[in-house]
């Protein structure tokens, strides 16, 4: 009887306890998956089906093409992007970052490391004060935003480089840099050159002299490592050599030796051949041309 | 039993009883911890719940207008008003279409996307560029980095089936979306609203009306009233939106005479923008006998709006100078102006040679009313080219001639057009227009 009594106490305070729990839904592959179902009679019912296919499904990754302000950087006045330059962008993206990896290094690597959220803006988010304007962010290895997506211009391969895809490597190059340490020497070989807050005084000829592939390089050593992989990887080894030549004996010799530095660091922590990987994205560039975009997204 | 067995029995007794009641307690406390008194529920279902549905109402709202809706637009509380014309479809996509300087001046329709979301409140935004509306947020534009400084997010206060009002999300402007009607084409919406601007708004200032206050309202042609009061030199700035029903004030203005106004309409005979708030506040033009002997404004004949007597004498002009010169110097158009050495002119201009030539009028306003002026021909009096052109073409005098008389005149707000018809003859008349 007293057994009785103290077994239906206990049954009473676990049911007491447990009641509130239920079972947890399982969890699903993706964070994004229970987003609402696409309605076929949207406009852009293709071209969203072809984001899901293409980045949600394989990647766990959000392609953001439509503005949202709370997601975007309040103290700036952007506008977003239009629907046309988006989904040149996307293909774009897939064919010249998230295919390259792919193929060069393996499926997983994308899957592992890469962005969960690609954010487009339509316009450059000018800093007033600096006069400066901003390309692209990472933030904590989530979510890359690209700036001044309605100015793209497929046929202009060297803006295209400057303002999506070396900002697409370069954000991206953070991410990897936020994962796993990078060698302290690189921080040592331009110390005392950095100027976080006059880099953009520079002339791209003065950043080049003193061993920085661009002026915002020169402003800190964790942006001169991102810059010196993304520079490398969208330039033409024709281009490449012109950096260096600019930048004179003792510059050239500076930039080779970060180069060198980065190309051992992507080798040993990635598995990532840099040489080969700027071959192939500069093959695929050449073929982007009004041909290359799906009209029917 | 021993004492010590009873005693010992009624401890462990008691203990027990003890332990139980504890128990008892303790799941009760367990069972009613979270039962405070239940306040009763001020809204039927969640805040959740509550704001999806105010969002698929809005979106109802919107999609629901078969011809779309005006959009009374302003950039900032000290910008002008634009309108714009926006049709929200129900999958989603928004049509905005406008005509003014910002495009050209030319009518042009684009296609975005728009969604209703739950952000500050119930959120309109439009949420993929618009070649339309967000020319009045882009920063790309002047001043860099900020643009007109406008918003394409905006927070929906209220609504009704035929009026929205909105409120921008980040610079807090107020904005209107007003239903349109059925059967009203977009173009057209535009081309009425162009017609009554160029009516109203020329260089010319306005008299802003209110009881017995006089304030001169400059600027009109800008959309923001530049408000000069008497015996002060500081100037009140009131920008204004121009739509195809008359003219909005940004926001409600007091008056000098304590009047609160803010929407006028355009009279029937329009020549006064009345306001709907109190007949007695009004915007007119500025007597146009006075402003036109005070103007240096050239004015062009209508040869299309004349009698006959103006016009037959100025096709002989033409035909005269056509075979004088041999085609070189045939009439570009005829003219009231102004010529600083000779003061008002009657005037012309040749082709494909260009030349001008003046011939002096005096320009008298009437001593009985102000919208009327008397035109004397001051013979002898012309430019140089003046001189050459009469020597050979003597029917340039009939012409010049021809225009004395006594005229009272009509025109509109902006003083684009004037009419002069023969104040002893109806049948003699001519209308002007500005060049």
């Amino acid at each position: 009887m007293q057994l009785k009594g103290k077994y239906i106490l206990i049954s009473l305070f676990i049911l007491l306890f447990v009641s509130g729990c239920k079972k947890d839904d399982d969890f699903t592959s993706s964070i994004f998956v229970d987003t609402e179902e696409l309605d076929p009679s949207s406009p852009t019912y293709k071209f969203d089906s072809w984001l899901n296919e293409c980045f949600l499904e394989p990647y766990n990754l959000s392609f953001k093409y439509r503005m949202e302000d709370v997601g975007s950087d309040l103290d700036y006045n952007l506008v977003p992007v239009s629907l046309d330059k988006s989904k040149q962008l996307a293909q774009l993206v897939k064919y010249l970052w998230f295919d390259v990896y792919s193929s060069m290094v393996d499926e997983e690597f994308l899957k592992n490391y890469g962005p969960r959220i690609i954010h487009l803006i339509g316009s450059p988010a000018y800093n007033p004060t600096s006069g400066t304007i901003l390309l692209g962010t990472a933030e904590g290895g989530i979510k890359i935003t690209l700036y001044n997506c309605n100015s793209l211009d497929f046929t202009d391969a060297a803006m295209m480089n400057e303002y999506y895809f070396k900002t697409m490597h370069h954000e991206f190059a953070h991410i990897l840099q936020q994962t796993k340490s990078t060698p302290k020497d690189f921080e040592q070989i331009s110390a005392g050159n950095y100027s976080p807050m006059g880099w953009q005084y520079r002339t791209d000829k003065e950043a080049a002299v003193l061993g920085f592939v661009s002026t915002y390089a020169s402003s800190q050593a964790s942006e001169d490592f991102v810059e010196t992989i993304a520079n490398f990887l969208v330039k033409s080894e024709q281009d490449w050599n012109a950096v260096l030549e600019m930048a004179g004996d003792d510059g050239a010799a500076i930039i080779t030796k970060k180069l060198a530095v980065c190309s051992k660091w992507l080798t040993e922590k990635w598995g990532i051949d840099i040489v080969a990987m700027r071959n192939e994205i500069i093959e695929r560039e050449q073929n982007i041309n009004a041909d290359f975009f799906d009209k029917e997204l | 039993m021993p004492i010590s067995l009873i005693r010992n029995f009624k401890l462990q007794y008691m203990r027990r009883i003890y332990n139980y009641t504890s128990s008892i307690f303790l799941v009760l406390l367990l069972l009613f911890s979270g039962c405070l008194k239940e306040q009763e529920d001020l809204f039927s279902e969640s805040a959740a719940v509550r704001l999806n549905n105010t969002i698929s109402g809005i979106d109802s709202t919107l999609t629901n207008s078969p011809n779309g809706w005006e959009l009374q637009y302003f950039a900032t509380n000290e910008s002008p008003g634009y309108p714009l014309l926006v049709k929200f479809n129900s999958n989603g996509e928004a049509v905005v279409a406008a005509n003014n300087e910002l495009i050209s001046n030319q009518y042009i329709e684009a296609k975005s996307l728009f969604d209703v979301i739950g952000d500050d409140g119930p959120v309109l935004t439009f949420n993929t560029y618009n070649n339309v509306l967000h020319l009045f947020s882009d920063p790309v534009s002047e001043p860099v980095g900020v643009g007109l400084g406008g918003d394409y997010e905006f927070i929906v206060l209220d609504r009704s089936d035929s009026l929205v009002h909105l409120k921008g999300k980040k610079n807090g402007t107020d904005i209107t979306l007003n239903k349109l009607p059925e059967g009203l084409a977009w173009p057209d919406y535009f081309v009425e609203v162009n017609r009554i601007d160029n009516k109203l708004f020329g260089a010319e200032m306005l008299n802003f009306i209110s009881g017995n206050d006089t304030v001169a309202a400059y600027n009109g042609a800008s959309h923001i009233f530049e408000m000069q009061y008497p015996d002060s030199i500081d100037e009140t700035s009131i920008p204004f939106i121009l739509t195809s029903k008359g003219l909005k004030f940004y926001s409600v203005f007091t008056t000098t005479t304590n009047t609160k106004v803010q929407s006028f309409y355009l009279n029937d005979d329009e020549t006064k923008l009345i306001s709907v708030d109190d007949k007695n506040t009004f915007f007119e033009g500025v007597s146009v006998g006075k402003y036109l002997v005070n103007s240096q404004v050239t004015y062009a004949f209508d040869t299309t709006r004349m009698s006959d007597n103006y016009r037959s004498l100025m096709r002989i002009l033409c035909q005269d100078m056509a075979e004088r010169y041999e085609g070189k110097r045939n009439i570009d158009y005829l003219a009231l102006s102004y010529e600083s050495s000779i003061g008002h002119s009657f005037f012309f201009a040749t082709t494909p040679t260009i030349t001008r030539a003046n011939f002096k009028i005096e320009l008298k306003v009437d001593q009985q009313s102000s919208n009327r002026v008397s035109i004397s021909k001051i013979g002898g009096v012309y430019d140089a080219n003046g001189e050459l052109f009469l020597s050979g073409v003597p029917s340039i005098g009939d012409a010049w001639q021809e225009l004395e008389g006594t005229y009272n005149l009509t025109s509109t707000l902006s003083k684009q057009e004037i009419r002069f018809e023969d104040k002893d003859n109806a049948s003699r008349f001519f209308v002007v227009i500005r060049r």
